[in-house]
């Protein structure tokens, strides 16, 4: 039933029609987001919400989460603190460290964010942490991949599809290849951009130092001499030293008006904790399941209860593709 | 004996001065004309103006500012006003600058080749035809969420508050 959900929302999406490129500026943020609702019609929060736990759903079905509640209920914490300072404060946040051994970050439409343990292990404080979350929340809070969906000039075969008979299976495959290709290949610069700018602001609202971002692009920056798998990277997503330029374009002269903010100690892995596997990716793994099988997706607060669960069985490896897409999802 | 006496104490004296140093300078390089400020603040007053392309080390930071010695002046500059290496190199060797920006806990590198990640792969397997839901993960992910409640008590735990900031 819900795939056919999937379908109804991507073929009303499609149908919408192209909206306008917007190019990035500074200095429109503001208004940009208070001119969200009309930018994003069509797709409603809680079908955003279907989508993104569909997508990360499946992304966990490939790489499971870092077995360790400590951490993952921790980065929850600053995850949440931080959506709190944004315009979407009520979405059902999800936050999660997958077992994954590469540099790399998601954020799904509706609130689900994931981040490697490759990336999370090279933070040294929490306010660098807040950050990546912050960076991530703004694709959410500006519904960059929404906003992709609505400019794919996809009408007239969606309409095709949706029409015919099998149409169904056919527009769920459309939609999944449209995600897996923009998670591939990353947003727009600009929305990068913008991302960065929204993420650092959200951080010092929450009482951070508003360049634990920019020190994270530090690190990804210096890596980019020595280590191959950045290359890819580079070539598709703006680059660490370009996001750096314009983050201190915008900080700089805020300086006199920006909070001080803290770096408190961030809470590191468990020693001990299961590694990132080695080997062949499944194609699936053991307690996998479709998403029409699972409960309905949350619109509400969660119970601050512990996981009783722990994380189902994953399967052997993959081969390691790099820095790849980093935080451009 | 006593010069044996004096090399045993310098060499001594050198290894402590290491050990306290705790962090080994990094190469940086201005990618704008910027002020290097006497003090770790917007409003301190300026050491010397320096050029873009201008080399100097990054010895430590307190919160956006790092401490730099150039060949001519030594202060506090922004992080976003350089980049680390002198032409292209860190000293770190691609690490995570660890010693400039915290302890670091773990440095990936080439140890993640052949190691499982988000990548091209992963994305492709877990959105093709072979991929699928992994609803148990789902529910466990869900079992960690915090409520915007847990959310403020965390904050006001950890000494943060929130600031109005505009875009």
């Amino acid at each position: 039933m819900k795939n056919f959900r999937l379908v109804g929302i991507f073929a009303f999406a499609m149908l919408i029609g192209a909206a306008h490129a917007q190019r990035f500026d500074l200095n429109q943020i503001g208004s940009g987001l208070k001119s969200l609702g009309a930018a994003a019609t069509g797709i409603s929060e809680k079908e955003e919400i279907t989508i993104g736990r569909d997508l990360a759903g499946r992304m966990l079905g490939q790489i499971q989460l870092v077995d360790d509640a400590n951490v993952q209920a921790y980065v929850n914490r600053v995850g949440r603190w931080v959506a709190s300072q944004s315009e979407r404060p009520d979405l059902p946040w999800r936050f999660g460290v997958a077992n994954a051994g590469n540099v790399n970050a998601m954020a799904m439409p509706g609130g689900t964010i994931l981040i490697t343990r490759g990336l999370y292990d090279i933070l040294d404080n929490e306010a660098q942490l807040a950050g990546v979350l912050g960076h991530e929340i703004a694709h959410v809070v500006k519904k960059h991949h929404i906003g992709v969906m609505q400019k794919q000039n996809l009408v007239s075969g969606v309409a095709s599809l949706a029409s015919s008979r099998t149409g169904g299976n056919q527009l769920q495959k459309v939609a999944l290849d449209f995600f897996k290709n923009l998670f591939i290949s990353g947003l727009d610069k600009e929305s990068e951009y913008e991302a960065d700018a929204v993420g650092v602001i959200l951080a010092a609202r929450a009482g951070y130092n508003a360049f634990g971002l920019a020190e994270v692009l530090h690190k990804l920056n210096s890596r980019g001499s020595s280590d191959p798998s950045v290359v890819d990277l580079f070539g598709s997503h703006p680059g660490p030293s370009d996001r750096l330029s314009k983050l201190g374009d915008l900080l700089t002269p805020r300086l006199p008006k920006l909070p001080a903010g803290i770096e408190p100690e961030i809470t590191p892995v468990a020693a001990g904790t299961a590694a990132p596997a080695r080997g062949a990716a499944p194609a699936s793994v053991p307690g996998a399941r479709a998403l029409t099988n699972e409960g309905a997706a949350p619109d509400a607060e969660p119970a601050a209860a512990a996981p009783a669960q722990k994380p189902a069985a994953g399967g052997a490896g993959g081969l390691l593709q790099g820095v790849k897409g980093l935080f451009g999802r | 004996m006593h010069a044996v006496r004096q090399c045993l104490t310098m060499a001594v004296i050198t290894l402590l001065l290491l050990c306290a140093g705790g962090v080994a300078a990094e190469p940086v390089t201005f990618t704008k004309d910027a002020p290097l400020r006497s003090e770790p603040r917007f409003d301190a007053a300026p050491a010397a103006q320096i050029k873009q392309g201008t080399t100097g080390d990054a010895s430590g930071k307190q919160g956006p500012w790092l401490n730099i010695k150039t060949s001519t002046a030594t202060g506090w500059a922004l992080t976003t006003d350089v980049s680390f290496g002198s032409g292209g190199a860190s000293s770190s060797g691609g690490a995570s600058l660890g010693g400039i920006f915290g302890k670091r806990q773990q440095v990936s590198g080439t140890s993640t080749l052949g190691v499982r990640g988000f990548d091209k792969e992963t994305i492709g397997t877990a959105l093709g035809d072979g991929g699928s839901v992994n609803a148990a993960q789902l529910a466990l992910l869900d079992g960690y969420a915090a409520s915007k409640d847990d959310g403020q008590s965390f904050a006001s735990g950890k000494g943060l508050s929130a600031a109005t900031v505009a875009y």
